[in-house]
């Protein structure tokens, strides 16, 4: 039976609480409105639950992996052990082979191409492990199927209609490779599993083993079995598998879980909330600081701000690349979800507040002076997304100090392009020369 | 065309007024007034400098000012606004025009400064005159008991003239007559003063830190002093300190 959108969201919440509390044990680092909550779980929930892509950071035993199938198994209904067998872990050697599909031998024998699709294409959630222990090369090879969650083996496609994407990277060490900016572009948002203090960490350590909350042996055999023929299994097949799952969920913990259906509702939901004109305002403001570029028309990697520009007090001096179209995206579909979460019916400018520093962090490439100029400040978070968090709050005063003015010029310039004969709103702020150039006005340099 | 700003059609933002704004709009007004005040002053009053420094002259041209200055509101921010109002007024050209050629001119403007100063509820009262085109005569003129004057800069003539009980601080150095016809109170130069310092004082102190006085005037009381010594009235020296009170020792 279909649930209200008040019950979806306290089933959510219950989901929350239920692997905050026994599974991925951590402290709250965020602060929504006076409502407390750890980033790495919200967000990786959040995730889920709009089908994103997220890239969870973080030094080795931290919980990056885990928390992914732990959401990843209660979102989805799929027990713990075939998550477990369904991962990409990146390494050098990895092949496509290993990750999308191969032949079906026993077919090519007879004159006959079918692929064998890896448990991992086939379900709607996947996670890979290390992804940056992956060479470039193989990044490249798996950039379609991140961003679309469509794969491509010998001719043949696997196409989801539900898709969703957890991967993790651990710092820098001798065995990884950097992530190419293609492929970070590609995930959503970015997060750190961070440590839970020594006193959560050492209550974690006298710890029985979690694990076996969400194992069942006989349930992920079943779904081995759907999944073993290598086919693209039938909707109705995995469905029941998973269900029969769901059911032992509720009985064992009394927990409840959305079917694909039920998902899809959701999604549809979230995807219905609106911007208020201050949340949209306030969005089109950053991103014109983090495209923007008065003399060279837009940022590009290749090229950097001359010293002396006009608007070198802004955020589009300090970065070096342009924001991507899938920068708004994220931005758009996390914050609706957020607003979902915390119960409210429209996205403010505060939630594109929250929510921007961790869609900014993987995607900015910064000047090598602003970094130099921040890394040594205290911080709680990685320096990408300490960054980006000082980023959004320098953008975010901008925008309170010229909120009414940023609101009028674009109220000015939708009456303008509506045909009205008004002269446009003049500023400082890029977003003003970016309405300029919108409506055909931009002044000479 | 597709219309990004469609979602904005509805939008009437209303101009957020700054408290700055606010505070920056009264300050203008009340500094319009004084600029005002100050033109219909000179405009209407005259100061014949060729017959200073005479008493009944400067008192009739400070009435004239106190006239000028009743009912302004302003504050000690406000006075110290006007004197930079009072550079681009009288622009380097047109100081060069008049400047120490037409002292009747910065002896009026002193005497509008000063009676602002002493009209003002504000007890620390700072004018900054270092880019001052000209010298302002007659600054600090019968400034009253509780009142602190700190002027940087160049002071002309007549510094702290009819001083009544105020305080002068001057980081500079003035002119002629400093302390002339001084009542009461306190004036303290921190570098050096011109002619007939304190000429016809009858109390208070004048003190110049600097190194050089160039002449001290006919003190009738208080004191004048040049760092710490003190040089008018002229110190009574050891010897004639000795034989005076020979003289006055009773016969044994």
């Amino acid at each position: 039976m279909a649930q209200t959108r008040e019950q979806s969201r306290h089933t959510v919440r219950e989901l929350y609480d239920f692997i905050g509390e026994h599974l991925y044990l951590n402290r709250p680092d965020l602060d929504l409105g006076g409502e407390k909550l750890n980033s790495t779980l919200l967000l990786s929930l959040l995730t889920a639950l709009i089908g994103g892509k997220a890239l969870i950071i973080g030094e080795p035993g931290l919980g990056k992996t885990t928390s992914a199938e732990y959401i990843a198994c209660l979102f989805y209904r799929i027990p713990l052990g075939v998550i477990w067998g369904s991962q990409v872990a990146g390494h050098p050697e990895q092949t496509e082979e290993k990750i999308v599909g191969r032949p079906n031998l026993g077919k090519l024998n007879q004159g006959e191409e079918q692929v064998v699709w890896s448990n991992f294409a086939q379900l709607p959630v996947k996670i890979i492990d290390e992804i940056n222990r992956l060479p470039e090369t193989k990044q490249s090879l798996i950039l379609d199927g991140v961003d679309r969650g469509n794969w491509e083996y010998l001719n043949q496609f696997l196409l989801h209609d539900e898709y969703c994407l957890f991967a993790t990277a651990n710092y820098q060490d001798p065995g990884t490779h950097p992530l190419i900016p293609p492929l970070l572009d590609r995930f959503d948002v970015m997060i750190e599993s961070r440590h839970p203090g020594a006193n959560l960490a050492f209550f974690i350590g006298q710890q029985d083993n979690t694990d076996a909350l969400l194992r069942d042996p006989e349930q992920e055999q079943a779904l081995y079995a759907v999944l073993s023929n290598g086919q693209t299994p039938a909707n109705a097949e995995l469905e029941a598998a998973c269900q029969r799952f769901a059911e032992c969920l509720s009985a064992q913990h009394g927990l409840r879980t959305f079917d694909k259906a039920e998902r899809q509702a959701i999604r549809a939901d979230i995807a219905s909330l609106g911007f208020s004109q201050d949340a949209s305002a306030f969005a089109r403001t950053a991103l014109a600081e983090f495209s923007f570029c008065c003399l060279y028309g837009q940022k590009r990697s290749n090229e950097e701000c001359p010293e002396g520009c006009h608007y070198t007090g802004y955020l589009c001096y300090q970065v070096q690349n342009c924001a991507s179209n899938r920068l708004p995206i994220a931005l758009r579909h996390y914050a609706q979800a957020l607003v979902w979460f915390l119960g409210g019916e429209q996205v403010e400018a505060e939630h594109v507040r929250w929510v921007l520093p961790f869609v900014l962090a993987h995607r900015t490439q910064w000047r090598d002076a602003y970094v130099a100029a921040r890394e040594r400040e205290a911080r709680r978070d990685p320096l990408p997304l300490h960054l980006a968090k000082q980023a959004t709050a320098e953008s975010w005063r901008r925008f309170a100090e010229q909120r009414d003015d940023i609101m009028g010029a674009l109220a000015v310039a939708a009456r303008i392009l509506a045909g009205e004969d008004v002269a446009p709103s003049q500023g400082d702020h890029p977003i003003f020369a970016e309405i300029q150039r919108d409506l055909g006005i931009e002044p000479a340099w | 065309m597709v219309n990004p700003f469609a979602e904005f059609q509805t939008c009437r933002p209303r101009r957020r007024a700054l408290p700055l704004d606010r505070i920056v709009a009264i300050r203008d007004a009340r500094l319009e007034q004084l600029m005002a005040g100050y033109t219909a002053y000179i405009a209407q009053t005259e100061l014949d400098w060729d017959r200073m420094p005479n008493r009944h002259l400067t008192d009739q041209a400070y009435e004239a000012a106190l006239r000028c200055v009743t009912g302004l509101v302003c504050d000690p921010d406000d006075i110290e606004d006007f004197c930079f109002s009072l550079e681009q007024l009288h622009t380097p050209t047109t100081a060069h025009e008049l400047p120490d050629n037409a002292p009747g001119l910065w002896g009026l403007s002193g005497l509008y400064l000063s009676a602002l100063c002493n009209r003002t509820k504000g007890s620390r009262l700072q004018l900054r005159l270092q880019w001052m085109p000209a010298r302002l005569h007659l600054l600090g003129y019968k400034l009253p008991a509780g009142k602190r004057l700190s002027i940087e800069g160049l002071c002309g003539d007549l510094l702290g003239m009819a001083l009544a009980g105020g305080e002068i601080s001057l980081q500079g150095s003035a002119f002629h007559g400093v302390g002339y016809e001084l009542q009461r109170g306190r004036i303290t130069i921190s570098d050096n003063a011109g002619e007939n310092v304190g000429q016809g004082m009858v109390g208070g102190e004048i003190h110049i830190l600097g190194g050089r006085i160039r002449g001290v005037g006919q003190v009738c009381g208080g004191s004048v002093y040049l760092g710490q010594r003190r040089v008018a009235p002229a110190p009574i020296e050891p010897d004639e300190r000795h034989t005076s009170a020979a003289r006055e020792r009773p016969p044994a």
